[in-house]
């Protein structure tokens, strides 16, 4: 079993290649936002780790010494970052190198890679459609070829819903598993960087490279586990939980290909189980009005006075928006009627996951209701947040997810979404492995 | 979009939301998993380098301070 | 009429690193904004780290030595939302109260919590310097049960000598900074920040007492407001006309899980405590034997109940309790300074003590010499000086050294060098070793030529 990222060619080879497929194709993709002019110095001088040569596009909010955090936004248009999180230190130790900045929404706010300053990102694997977002420029980055990974950003789904749309393997670990220290906040509570990648085996092996505890105050004393090494398609004797309101909520085109992935995974001797989750559906607006709060609460650093522009001023309508919202619901007198009671039903909604995964040992569905809209089409906000209706359960609850490529239909990919207990990745992983298969 | 349009429409999303959650009692959930969080006093450091490069995208400065002024934001 | 003056004290604890980074605590030698990190100046994406333990345990000392209750629950961090330069993420991170429910001196202690300071902005000049910012500070309100300037006053002093005592907040002085709560007869509170000394407390209480005062003479109401007090014309001054109190929307740090403070760390802060003032001045008062008004004034600082205790290894107590009361708090007070700030030694204590009772030294003189050791010189060295004879003295010596020893007087004439060390050996002998030596011989050649 590799641990390590194996390459065909010479690291200088391998980005020269990158490099180029960007320069042909990216204008038309715009998964970039900034390359990073040092890459090939960078290449040459990368130490011997287990990602020597690997080629990753790093989310524009996180911060990478030297190049710009932009968040996708005017507002820090002008911000080169002077300090590397902890997840790029990481890579950079084991050899990656960082090839640029991907797009996204503005601040990861949209589910559709749309919002961005630097304009919308096309999806590679159907042109005319939305990739997906927020981490849009990362799964695009990844399914066109132009980096071997990306990392990403959920807090309600911005790795899954574009892995998903794009056909690539997304991962969004448990709480607090991947420092935070350099991620550029949407909703603190929620936020997670997690890798984007063709494959399982490297989703395995970049998150076990970043996974850990560092200095920050993190939630969880974890230690980071050789995932890449224990993988395994097995699934003797494991439950796989498929909860009935997903059926509920899910276009059927969509279901026809996650259910033939369930098929798969009971050739792979797990056993599929159906469960509830009754309060599914409360999901969707216990996620926002949490996001709202603590996305004004983050964007008050962005005044004007040390980056430039004040947020309100330059900002694109969705963050203007939520910004207003968590203004005016985090006030005193507001607080109990919004805030508080999205908290009280972020318990629900956390008891009734954790109480499903006591039943089985993974849950296994669709990533996003319905299939990603063509580009330019006009969304209600609304309509916009229906999207995360299938991945923000997790983040309310701390729990791992991730996406793997499970068919298409109508041409475009639709991804399998697999939930697990608190720091269960592994299992997780191998069941997404399980599911890897390519039509 | 107008920052008015904005508004109506921001309003239109909080009451659909509401209505949408309806009522609970229950514990408030603020932190999904919990651990000590406490960190030994050390000795302290200081990265020079940082510190340079922290003052070099200041918009506004005067030597080795950063120049603002007081306002308001909401 | 009733007034009621209630008060939020915020001091610097003495940690080594801030309360959420590894900078610096102590920034008062740095250059600005040379003492920080993305995370003490809220760059985007930093994320705190695990709260300073050394800061936590400062908090729940000095809640102790108020008498309060520590919280059993957990402690949440909460960001403060308010707009302002000096605060670089646009909210101030302040903890849940740690204590509560305390007393001093008859005061109610209504909460001890932590809180970080924010960085420093002249708005004059606009300049904003970070290095202040996230270091640890202890917050204290009381409940307003002072009734007068005079009472406040004597609070304060008695609660800057308990934190002294914690030896938990920072000792170069200069860092607390109080907000006053003042109301008449149940009229409006009225806030007022912006004070630093002791002093300033008490005129900008006389000032605003008076001028609520004279509002209600006038028939008019006193406003809710927020006042700042300008030092240099002992007044205050409205800073906030606002009608409705701001709204800090107040939320849990996301980014930080709460404290618990265990019943076993509570147990081993308690058994580590230091003595509070008001119990080494009743140990004194027994194991000293010495006077309830000495013991007071001995016991106004720890460095100097620590130097007195020492001393009293090798003076008679009684005797090292008036030197102290009398001359060192004199002489401090003269150069207002803290002993701690002062440089004054046990040994320079010591050794002007026995000068005094050997007779060698005045009283008067003892003050004398207490004065030169706070303006940088050793009571050893000054003693030595004092006690050399005068000129005329010497001039006396040498003539009678010269009278006593004709053979040493003749051997010198017809050339015999060493004859004249003999002869200021003599000299020596008869001023008891008081002569400079070097003006001894310089008279003695004089004198023989």
């Amino acid at each position: 079993m590799a641990a390590e990222f194996v390459l065909e060619h010479s690291p200088e080879e391998h980005l020269a290649r990158c490099l180029d497929r960007i320069e042909r194709e990216d204008g038309r993709i715009n998964a970039f936002i900034e390359l990073n002019p040092r890459a090939s110095e960078e290449v040459r001088e990368a130490p011997h780790g287990r990602l020597r040569g690997m080629v990753v596009g790093v989310k524009s909010n996180i911060n990478v010494r030297g190049l710009r955090a932009t968040c996708a936004s005017r507002t820090l248009e002008n911000y080169v970052s002077p300090y590397d999180a902890v997840v790029v230190e990481r890579l950079r130790r084991e050899g990656a190198v960082v090839v640029g900045m991907t797009n996204m929404d503005e601040f990861a706010c949209g589910s559709s890679g749309e919002t961005s300053f630097f304009g919308p990102t096309r999806n590679p694997v159907a042109e005319d459609r939305i990739p997906g977002g927020s981490s849009s420029g990362s799964a695009a980055a990844v399914a066109a070829g132009f980096a071997d990974a990306a990392l990403g950003s959920d807090t309600g789904g911005s790795i899954r819903n574009p892995a998903s749309h794009c056909g690539v393997v997304g991962v969004k670990p448990t709480y607090g598993l991947v420092p935070r220290h350099g991620l550029i906040d949407l909703a603190m509570s929620l936020d997670q960087i997690g890798p984007i990648t063709r494959d399982v085996r490297t989703a395995a092996l970049l998150l076990e490279v970043i996974a850990g505890r560092s200095r920050e105050a993190s939630m969880l004393n974890a230690s980071p586990e050789p995932y890449s090494q224990r993988l395994t398609p097995d699934l003797s004797g494991v439950r796989v939980g498929f909860a009935r309101e997903f059926e509920e909520f899910t276009a059927p085109e969509i279901l026809g290909v996650v259910k033939r992935s369930l098929r798969r995974l009971e050739a792979q001797g797990a056993e599929v189980v159906e469960v509830e989750l009754p309060s599914l559906e409360k999901a969707l607006p216990t996620y926002y009005l949490i996001v709202f709060v603590e996305f004004f609460s983050a964007t008050r650093r962005y005044d004007g006075r040390r980056y430039g522009h004040r947020i309100e001023e330059v900002c694109g309508a969705e963050v203007l928006r939520r910004i207003l919202l968590g203004s005016y619901i985090s006030q005193k007198e507001y607080a109990g009627r919004y805030y508080r009671r999205a908290l009280q039903f972020r318990s629900l909604i956390r008891r009734e996951l954790l109480e499903a995964l006591e039943k089985v040992d993974v849950l296994a569905g669709p990533t996003t209701p319905k299939l990603p809209h063509r580009l330019g089409e006009e969304l209600s906000p609304l309509e916009m947040y229906a999207y995360d209706l299938l991945t923000v359960p997790a983040n309310l609850a701390g729990i791992p997810a991730g996406v793997v490529p499970a068919g298409r239909a109508g041409g475009i990919p639709v991804g399998l979404q697999v939930h697990a207990k608190p720091l269960q990745e592994q299992l997780m992983l191998n069941v997404m492995l399980a599911a890897e298969g390519r039509e | 979009m107008n920052r008015e349009e904005v508004k109506e429409q921001a309003e239109r999303v909080l009451r659909e939301l509401a209505e949408h959650l309806g009522e609970i009692e229950l514990e408030e959930t603020y932190n999904v998993i919990q651990v000590e969080g406490l960190r030994e006093d050390a000795a302290p450091e200081v990265d020079p380098e940082f510190v340079e490069a922290a003052l070099s995208i200041a918009p506004r400065r005067d030597e080795r301070y950063y120049v603002a002024e007081a306002g308001a934001w909401v | 009429m009733k007034v009621r003056i209630g008060f939020e004290i915020h001091e610097q604890l003495a940690t080594r690193t801030k309360l959420f980074c590894t900078s610096p605590a102590d920034y008062r030698d740095a250059e600005p904004n040379t003492n920080v990190c993305e995370i003490c100046l809220g760059m985007p994406g930093a994320k705190p780290m695990g709260v300073n333990a050394e800061a936590v345990e400062g908090a729940v000392a000095i809640a102790l030595m108020l008498n309060c209750e520590i919280v059993q629950e957990p402690v949440y961090i909460l960001r403060k939302h308010y707009d302002y330069p000096d605060l670089p993420s646009g909210y101030q991170r302040t903890s849940m109260p740690i204590g509560r429910n305390g007393e001093l001196a008859g005061v109610g202690i209504w909460e001890v919590h932590l809180e970080e300071d924010p960085g420093k902005y002249d708005p004059v000049t606009g300049k904003v310097d970070y290095n202040r910012s996230g270091v640890p500070l202890v917050e204290i309100v009381t409940a307003p049960d002072i009734t007068s300037p005079e009472e406040a006053r004597a609070f304060m002093r008695e609660l800057v000598k308990v934190l002294q005592y914690s030896r938990r907040v920072r000792r170069e002085g200069g860092t607390m900074r109080v907000d006053v709560n003042v109301s008449i007869e149940d009229g409006a509170r009225v806030e007022i920040k912006n004070i630093n000394s002791i002093r300033g407390l008490y005129r900008a209480l006389k000032f605003e007492i008076t001028r609520q005062k004279n509002l209600r003479r006038r028939g008019k109401a006193v406003r809710r407001e927020t006042r700042a007090y300008i030092e240099e014309q002992m007044i205050t001054r409205s800073m906030r006309t606002k009608e409705t109190a701001e709204d800090y929307r107040y939320i849990p740090d996301p980014d930080l899980p709460p404290l618990r403070i265990t019943p076993e760390l509570v147990e081993r802060i308690r058994r580590e405590l230091p003595e509070a003032p008001h119990q080494k001045l009743a140990r004194f008062v027994e194991q000293y034997r010495i006077s309830r008004d000495d013991a007071w004034a001995i016991t106004s600082e720890p460095e100097m109940a620590d130097a007195f205790e020492q001393v009293c290894t090798q003076v008679e107590p009684a005797r090292a309790a008036a030197f102290f009361r009398h001359i060192i708090k004199k002489t401090l007070n003269y150069h207002n300074l803290s002993f701690a700030e002062s440089g004054i030694r046990v040994e320079d204590i010591v050794q002007v003590l026995r000068a005094i009772s050997e007779g060698r030294l005045s009283q008067q003189a003892g003050e004398l010499v207490m004065r030169r050791v706070v303006e940088g010189e050793r009571a050893a060295e000054v003693l030595r000086e004092m006690s050399r004879v005068d000129e005329q003295s010497l001039v006396s010596a040498v003539e009678q050294a010269i009278h006593q020893n004709p053979g040493a007087v003749e051997d010198y004439r017809r050339g015999k060098q060493e004859a004249i060390n003999y002869l200021v050996g003599q000299v020596m002998r008869i001023t008891k070793g008081r002569a400079d030596a070097a003006r001894a011989l310089e008279l003695l050649r004089e004198r023989l030529s």
